[in-house]
C-alpha cells in the first residue's frame, strides 16, 4: 500500500473504495444499520480514518466489532488504502449516508 | 498540556495499571463495561509507550487523539521498526477493536456487552501491553 496524499481527489478515491466492500456485506451492514460519515473522513499518517455510526444498537458488541474488522480488512485489501473504521460517539445518528 | 511531559515509563506504568484494573473489574460481570474501558486505556497507554520508545514525537498536548492513534501506530510499526505489514495490521486491529468496544461500553449504547466482548478486550489489550513491555526492555 502506498501513502495517500490528502487531496480532494485522494479523498474521493477513498470514498469510492469504501462503497464497494460495504455493499458486499448487505446483511451484516443492515444488522446494525451502519453508516460511514463521508464528510468526516480524514487522512492520518499514511492512512485514512472513517467514522461510522450504528443506527441499530440491539445486537452483540463482539459481533459488531467482528463485522467492522471484516469490512475494514476487505476495504484495505481491495483499495490499496489503509483505512480505520471507528465508531463515532459524537456523530448525529439521524444523519443520512449512502453507504 | 497535562500529559506533555509523560515519558515512556510513565505510559507503561499507566498501561500496567489499566490492565490490572480491568482484570479486577472483569471478575464481576456487572462491571464488564468498566473493564472494557480500562482495557482500552491500557492499550492506549501501551501504544504511547511503543511510539515514544521508537522515537515518534507526540503532539504538543502530549498524547495522540483517540481516533487517530491506530493509524499512527501502524505507520510507526511499518516505518520505524520494519514490522511486516500483516503484523502491523493485526496490531492496528487490536487497538481499533479496543477503541470501538470502549465506545460501546462508555457511550451507553445498548449493544450487548457480553462476557465474550470483555474477553475480546482483554486479549486485544494484553498484546499491545506485552509488546510495549518487550520494546522498553529492549
Amino acid at each position: 500500500m502506498s501513502p495517500s496524499e490528502g487531496s480532494p481527489e485522494a479523498q474521493r478515491r477513498v470514498l469510492d473504495a469504501i462503497r464497494d466492500p460495504w455493499r458486499e456485506y448487505p446483511a451484516e451492514v443492515a444488522e446494525f444499520g451502519r453508516v460511514a460519515l463521508d464528510d468526516r473522513i480524514k487522512q492520518v499518517a499514511s492512512g485514512w480514518t472513517v467514522p461510522v455510526i450504528t443506527r441499530v444498537q440491539t445486537g452483540s458488541a463482539s459481533r459488531l466489532i467482528h463485522i467492522l474488522n471484516s469490512l475494514q480488512e476487505s476495504i484495505e485489501t481491495k483499495s490499496n488504502h489503509w483505512i480505520t473504521l471507528y465508531l463515532d460517539p459524537f456523530a448525529d445518528t439521524t444523519k443520512n449516508g449512502d453507504n | 498540556m497535562r500529559n506533555a511531559s509523560r515519558r515512556t515509563s510513565d505510559w507503561l506504568a499507566l498501561a500496567r495499571s489499566g490492565i490490572g484494573a480491568g482484570r479486577g473489574l472483569r471478575a464481576n460481570q456487572q462491571f464488564g463495561r468498566s473493564a472494557d474501558s480500562r482495557f482500552y486505556f491500557a492499550g492506549y497507554a501501551a501504544v504511547h509507550a511503543t511510539r515514544l520508545q521508537r522515537g515518534s514525537e507526540p503532539p504538543v498536548r502530549g498524547n495522540w487523539s483517540h481516533d487517530a492513534l491506530a493509524e499512527h501506530l501502524r505507520a510507526t510499526l511499518v516505518a520505524r521498526t520494519r514490522v511486516h505489514r500483516d503484523r502491523a495490521n493485526r496490531h492496528l486491529i487490536d487497538i481499533v477493536s479496543l477503541y470501538n468496544l470502549r465506545i460501546i461500553a462508555d457511550d451507553g449504547a445498548s449493544e450487548t456487552l457480553d462476557a465474550d466482548a470483555v474477553e475480546q478486550a482483554l486479549h486485544a489489550c494484553a498484546r499491545p501491553v506485552s509488546r510495549a513491555e518487550r520494546m522498553v526492555r529492549g
